[in-house]
């Protein structure tokens, strides 16, 4: 049974990816396993649990259930590209000082969320309850929340100064 | 972070600093002057220097231990402990961890004992080594050795002599000759141990480095996956592998006794072609979970006796008033976000295997006995590890993956999907537990007379089975039920199952007593176990709990339930919750622990896990329960089994009030113990209702 493949180009944390994949592709394996990007992790594969968002156009969306054809064209981010110059970007420098995560496999999922929902305040601080109800789709199973939380609000405070 | 500086960020991926580097490869690779000999031979109780601690002559010393890391913060702590002794930077010290040809026996990272275990042992040899290296220079110098010490790296001499101490290890690596156990460091000259010193690993947790189990490749891998039964006594009967074979990127199938693997080049291919086995089951009995509650409910008549002593009848005269109740808790899955994984390659009679799990000594042992191999034949490290909670003391995966490599004698990585973690799991049982006592008419515990009754697992349940509450007749009676179900290790073992009944009761008795349920307590206890009791004590006084005699009904409520842990850790938990006036709904809104774990390493780390075991227990007790219909898991799916998320995470408070010289124990389980029952008194508080079963809601 040969399998049915088609070509992808999509931009992956800036770097053009042209590539030839099964037509049944998702992006979390395009983005491990074609890519060897592993930071994107899978808890559920039905997206149900939040470890494998990225950033689609800078929208978070489930890689595990987005059809890589809707990725054709688009912009790709995921926790490897954040770090600018050496530089980790302020929502991984907040996660770090808050000791935001234990064993750190919801992390970059977590990060990834937080990119989306600090961009669309656009420089706003929000609530604890909105920063709650933001992330209420992720699952942090050692129950690192309350740091987690702690850590956007300090990176939001941040950014608001800067801006 | 100190690491920082020393990040490299490039296009798709980083340089980690050497530290990270080295903590994150694959064992075989690292060259350190280390006796060949050591790798798993040695005994946890050997005090030899070498066997914990290499000095090398870049001036990096390097931590040799079983335990593994998995999100406590202990490869963080270890590294304190050391420096702290060898008065070394923290980022000129490094561990390997759980790697089985490297590091001595360990018979796995569970029940919270890796700082109880391994920081006097790390203290020892740290303090050996500085102890010699003192000696080599003061050799050197011809000065007395007592006019020497370390610092910063450096060893210094009386009149400005100064050399660092990777210098005085080029010539002969430090061998152990102490004829006398030297003094460790005094605490309270410490730097680092008892400071909040921010995790090691921390940065390539927030970048995406850090390699999980489910992350690592090799040259040449293939994927793994394995055919389920579709109940837990399911037996193989037919298997028809036509269809799956037709796959694009199909490789073989492998077949031994019930197990059916398949390999494949890709992930989902794998996956993909077991979905198309068709495969033939006979089935067995089946069986529900109300099955399961019927045959608990029928079993304390027939419970066997583990303790009793004191006289029951005697007790039965001087009881004022007796009071009995049931209690009930549900299976419980880990659900660490990280499912099974493991990588193994197997070639030219040896084994090499990459798994995420607690027992790296025990992978090697059931991969021997599974291959014919001897042990020193197998070597396995661990990798970074997604969340671990008692499941990962057993490595299926790493079984499988074994099994799939030695057939097509390429490696193979077997990564479950989260039904088979869940359907596949080995659970926390459910159980009854059946509790009668008797109180005099001042208020006085006079009998406490308990059964559980616990659907499969022994070791997995009866944990802090007895109450430690003195009374005049005290029994203890327990009895296991065979569900069918397959249980294992979960966070704390039988200890939450037990003080959800026993701290409830006495929530329970107090209320008839009309006492205040902390003044209950420190009654009950009376001179017994001092530390629990300022541990309530310390409680109390932070929260300013006031006293009350009767639930407050305003839909608002405080409780408070406490536990030993092993006879090591004291915990008392208070609960603030709120509740609907019908008792429809609750929100945990606040949880404040107090723990006495003795010395505390690093009060960060502690913090973590008393907030993290607090958010896991809130989750469990609230609305996490295992559904079992046809003698199989019925809700696997996360929309089905409720984990609690950030929206109705309690907050959680901490109050450290160990004493600095009592020994270091364990934190991650204990924190979780009394969660359930704290949550259910201050329902009660609450609305009046008495809640008996788990989940609550």
């Amino acid at each position: 049974m040969s399998q049915p493949m088609r070509q992808i180009v999509v931009s992956v944390n800036g770097t053009e990816q042209q590539a030839d994949v099964p037509d049944d592709m998702h992006l979390l394996e395009f983005l491990r396993e074609t890519l060897g990007l592993t930071g994107t992790k899978c808890g559920c594969g039905y997206g149900a649990c939040g470890a494998c968002t990225v950033l689609l156009d800078g929208t978070p969306v489930r890689a595990c259930t987005t059809h890589l054809s809707r990725a054709e064209g688009k912009s790709v981010e995921t926790i490897e590209g954040l770090a600018r110059d050496g530089q980790l970007s302020p929502i991984q420098q907040a996660f770090l000082e808050h000791e935001a995560f234990q064993c750190g496999f919801c992390t970059p999922g977590m990060i990834l969320e937080v990119c989306g929902f600090l961009a669309r305040l656009d420089g706003r601080v929000p609530e604890q309850a909105e920063v709650r109800q933001a992330l209420r789709q992720h699952l942090c199973r050692c129950g690192s929340y309350q740091r987690i939380v702690a850590a956007v609000i300090s990176a939001a405070t941040k950014q608001s100064r800067s801006a | 972070m100190d690491g920082k500086a020393e990040i490299d960020l490039q296009a798709n991926g980083l340089k980690l600093s050497r530290r990270e580097w080295l903590t994150s490869l694959l064992g075989g690779l690292i060259v350190l002057a280390r006796p060949a000999s050591v790798g798993g031979a040695v005994s946890p109780e050997d005090p030899r220097l070498e066997v914990w601690l290499h000095v090398g002559s870049d001036g990096i010393a390097t931590g040799f231990t079983g335990k593994v890391e998995y999100g406590q913060s202990t490869r963080t702590g270890f590294i304190q402990v050391i420096a702290e002794e060898l008065d070394l930077p923290l980022d000129r010290v490094q561990l390997i961890m759980g790697d089985t040809d490297r590091v001595p026996f360990d018979a796995g990272t569970y029940a919270s004992m890796s700082t109880e275990m391994m920081r006097p042992r790390f203290r020892r040899a740290g303090s050996r080594a500085r102890v010699l290296l003192q000696r080599r220079a003061a050799e050197r110098w011809g000065v007395s050795e007592t006019h020497v010490k370390l610092q910063g790296g450096r060893v210094l001499g009386p009149t400005g002599q100064s050399i660092d101490l990777g210098e005085l290890v080029k010539e002969s690596p430090l061998v152990d000759i102490l004829e006398h156990e030297p003094e460790p460091k005094n605490p309270d000259d410490y730097r680092f141990v008892g400071k909040g010193i921010a995790r090691v690993d921390g940065i390539q947790r927030v970048t995406g480095a850090a390699i999980y189990g489910t992350d690592f490749s090799s040259p040449g891998m293939l994927h793994g996956a394995v055919l389920r039964p579709p109940a837990w006594d399911a037996r193989l009967v037919g298997l028809d592998a036509s269809r799956a074979k037709a796959l694009a990127g199909f490789v073989q199938t492998v077949r031994q006794d019930d197990f059916v693997g398949v390999v494949a080049e890709t992930e989902s291919v794998a996956h993909k072609a077991v979905d198309l086995l068709q495969a033939r089951w006979e089935r067995g009995r089946a069986f529900s979970d109300a099955d399961i509650r019927s045959q608990l409910e029928a079993a304390c008549p027939h419970a066997e006796l583990v303790h009793e002593q004191g006289d029951a009848a005697q007790a039965s005269n001087r009881s004022h008033r007796k009071l009995q109740a049931v209690y009930e808790t549900a299976f419980v899955y880990h659900a660490a976000l990280e499912p099974q994984a493991a990588w193994a390659k197997v070639e030219g009679g040896e084994a090499w295997v990459h798994a995420s799990t607690q027992r790296p000594f025990g992978v090697r042992q059931q991969i021997a006995e599974l291959l014919g191999l001897s042990p020193e034949k197998v070597h396995v490290t661990v990798a970074e590890i997604g969340g671990a909670f008692g499941r990962k003391n057993d490595s299926d995966a790493a079984r499988e993956a074994a099994l799939l490599s030695r057939a097509v004698g390429r490696p193979v990585r077997v990564v479950w999907t989260r039904k088979e973690d869940f359907t596949q799991s080995s659970f926390r049982p459910a159980a009854r537990m059946e509790v009668e006592a008797g109180i005099s008419n001042d208020g006085r515990l006079v009998s406490w007379d308990y059964c559980l009754a616990a659907a499969g697992g022994k070791f997995s349940s009866t944990r802090d089975l007895q109450s430690f509450y003195p009374s005049d007749f005290h029994r203890t009676r327990f009895t296991l039920v065979p569900s069918g179900v397959r249980i294992g290790s979960f966070r704390g073992l039988g200890s939450p199952i037990n003080a959800f009944a026993r701290e409830s009761f006495i929530d329970e008795l107090a209320y008839a007593a009309g006492i205040d349920p902390l003044t209950f307590r420190l009654r009950a206890l009376g001179e017994h176990l001092p530390r629990l009791a300022a541990t309530l004590r310390a409680l109390a006084a932070h929260s300013n709990w006031t006293p009350s005699t009767a639930p407050a009904k305003t839909g608002h409520g405080f409780g408070l339930a406490c536990c030993l842990y092993r006879d090591k850790t004291y915990v008392a938990q208070l609960a603030e919750v709120d509740a609907d006036p019908d008792g429809k709904s609750i929100r945990v809104a606040k949880v404040l622990t107090a723990i006495d774990c003795g010395f505390v390493v690093n009060p960060e780390g502690v913090r973590k896990q008393a907030e993290g075991g607090v958010t896991m227990a809130t989750s469990y007790s609230l609305g996490e329960a295992v559904q079992i219909e046809d003698a199989a898991v019925s809700n696997a799916r996360f929309g089905r089994y409720p984990i609690l998320s950030s929206k109705d995470a309690p907050e959680v408070q901490t109050l450290l009030v160990g004493q600095t010289e009592n020994p270091s124990v364990g934190v991650g389980e204990p924190v979780t113990v009394p969660v359930a029952a704290a949550i259910a008194n201050a329902y009660f508080d609450a609305t009046g209702i008495r809640k008996r079963n788990l989940p609550l809601m």
